[in-house]
């Protein structure tokens, strides 16, 4: 595959979506878009950093909470999104600093508690959060240049909005992976012990990666709660930090392009089964462990697996994710 | 002194496993440390790299006290460690391992060509093996990128620990024979179990029994005595 013919293509096929007149094709991308943004920040640390963090979805709903309560109580939505990122992130720093001492299925488990203790904090924090009862009305974000006002109210304009957001993250994305930093994150899902003894500390750089996948956690909470209008608790649950661990490990944990292709499946599996909606979990269940039965690699990983048995060259820094 | 082991005392909870270590390398050594199974060697290694906290005792690195700093301050102060079996990222290519050697001097970009060459120079088989990935190498290949990548933030003090293990002889001597090019610039306290090649290029040799230092002096001395000719020489 060639992705400087690939990237391009999408991008332009994506601009011309609209032109379809799909109020629904619209709708779907815009949620594939959002969900592909905390599926890029969950493969930092799992697929690049090797950690197997089961959190994401509370970073992705609290992102949504911090923001659309700062939206509602007045701020705008430019400002309340970089309270609510600045907010998860630090959140992020003191979980990453109390579990990532912790190697492998303990891990997991310290951060999928985490997980439940965020939900709860969300669900019974009645007088700042209204509970169960959840949130509703959050306005959508505008931007004024040179005196005109664009609101992104309609579907197509949140649509480019969202486009625009998802180009400026796959290149954060991108240089995160591809600097120092991801070549030492992926040391230390090769081998812990030798980045250690090469005179990595280990503590700080999973921290910050994991604080990264929290940042792209949140953004995308925070968009998703401008998007819909109303949000509840549910959106911290541990069901969205499995619906992203779906993604990421279908797709192919450790490469770059793994979130788009496991994310647009999940979504399609969501609207598919969308009259099961109560199904949804168990039907990303088995999703999951065909994915890792049949699949362990990922549609991604396996195809560059298949490519380097032919001869082929494997991409550069990338090195297939090792769970 | 480069170095200064004084007295030290390492314990896995309870069990004592080096007790009251005294050892001494100088600048432009290299150190044999001998010793069978179990007899304390790598303990004695991760103690001096920051991997285990000693009960008591004192390391001096170049007049420093270094005993209980982590492993990230003993790397940039000096000090690598090229652990036993073979210890590399294997899904890395060989030009990646090295780079993640030179952690700690990440900031120097000029440097790291410069310690490139130079560990080129020392093993010719890695500049040609550079894009290949390292777990596909050859056990004495892997080994000689394990050394290079110890060596590549220009290291002080190179703790070189077991290298010739599952090496043939003829390997082995070829990577023994790399330690007299370096130790000028970097002393090596390099631990074998089998010690008829490492002791050939040491200045000097020590050995170690059940966590305690029994004999010491110059190689060639150190290999005379008949009971280490017994026990570690094999003959
Ligand atoms: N993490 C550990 N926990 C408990 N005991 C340990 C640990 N590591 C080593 N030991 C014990 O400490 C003693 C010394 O081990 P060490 O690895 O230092 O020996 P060695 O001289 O390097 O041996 P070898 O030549 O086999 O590598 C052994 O009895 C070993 O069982
Ligand atoms: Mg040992």
């Amino acid at each position: 595959m060639n992705w400087k013919i690939v990237c391009p293509t999408i991008l332009v096929l994506a601009l011309l979506l609209p032109l379809t007149g799909s109020s629904y094709a619209i709708r779907i991308s815009t949620l594939f878009i959002i969900y592909t943004i905390a599926a890029m920040g969950l493969n930092i640390i799992i697929g690049y950093t090797g950690q197997a963090s089961l959190t994401q979805g509370a970073f992705y709903g609290l992102g949504a909470y911090v923001s659309a309560l700062l939206v509602l109580n007045g701020w705008s939505f430019w400002s309340s999104l970089v309270v609510a990122v600045a907010f998860v992130a630090a959140v992020a720093f003191l979980i990453g600093l109390m579990t990532l001492r912790l190697k492998g299925a303990y891990f997991a488990i310290a951060t999928l508690l985490f997980n439940v203790i965020i939900y709860e904090i969300v669900d019974k924090w009645d007088e700042v959060t209204r509970g169960p009862r959840g949130l509703f009305g959050i306005p959508s974000p505008a931007i004024e240049i040179g005196g005109v006002s664009i609101s992104f109210s309609g579907t197509q304009n949140f649509y480019y909005l969202m486009l625009a957001v998802l180009v400026i993250m796959t290149v954060l994305y991108w240089i995160i992976i591809k600097s120092p930093f991801g070549s030492i994150i992926v040391a230390i899902r090769e081998n812990e012990l030798l980045a250690e003894y090469a005179g990595v500390n280990l503590t700080k750089f999973k921290v910050a990666s994991f604080v990264f996948s929290a940042i792209f956690a949140s953004v995308a909470g925070a968009f998703y709660s401008a998007y819909i209008g109303s949000i509840f608790p549910d959106i911290t649950s541990f069901v969205n930090s499995f619906a992203f661990l779906t993604a990421v490990i279908f797709g192919g944990a450790g490469t770059l392009a793994g979130p788009f292709v496991g994310t647009a499946v999940v979504t399609l599996i969501n609207e598919v089964f969308f009259t099961l909606a109560q199904y949804t979990v168990l039907i990303q269940g088995i999703v999951f462990l065909l994915a890792i039965l049949f699949m362990p690699k990922g549609v991604m990983g396996t195809y560059y697996s298949r490519k380097a048995e032919k001869g082929g060259e494997l991409p550069k820094r990338a090195i297939m994710g090792k769970l | 002194m480069l170095l200064e082991v004084k007295d030290l005392h390492v314990a896995y909870g309870s069990y004592e496993v080096l007790r009251g270590v005294n050892l001494e390398i100088d600048y432009g050594e290299i150190v044999s440390i001998i010793g069978s199974n179990g007899a304390g060697k790598s303990t004695l290694f991760r103690t001096i790299s920051g991997f285990i906290k000693p009960k008591s005792g004192s390391i001096r690195f170049d007049g420093e006290e270094i005993a209980g700093k982590s492993p990230e301050e003993i790397v940039t102060i000096g000090i690598t460690h090229c652990p036993e079996g073979r210890f590399l990222f294997p899904d890395l290519s060989v030009y990646k391992n090295l780079l993640l050697g030179y952690f700690t001097n990440r900031r120097d970009k000029d440097g790291f060509k410069k310690r490139l060459e130079y560990v080129f120079e020392i093993f010719p088989v890695l500049r040609e093996r550079i894009n290949q990935r390292a777990g596909t190498m050859s056990g004495g290949e892997q080994q000689m990128l394990a050394i290079a990548r110890a060596l590549m933030p220009k290291p002080k003090l190179l703790l070189l620990d077991e290298p010739s293990f599952g090496l043939s002889p003829k390997l082995s001597w070829s990577v023994f024979e790399v330690l007299k090019e370096i130790k000028n610039d970097t002393a090596v306290l390099v631990s074998e179990q089998n010690a008829s090649l490492s002791l050939k290029v040491s200045d000097r040799a020590y050995v170690i029994e059940l966590g305690e230092i029994r004999l010491s002096g110059k190689a060639d001395e150190v290999m005379a005595n008949p009971e280490v000719k017994k026990a570690y020489l094999g003959i």
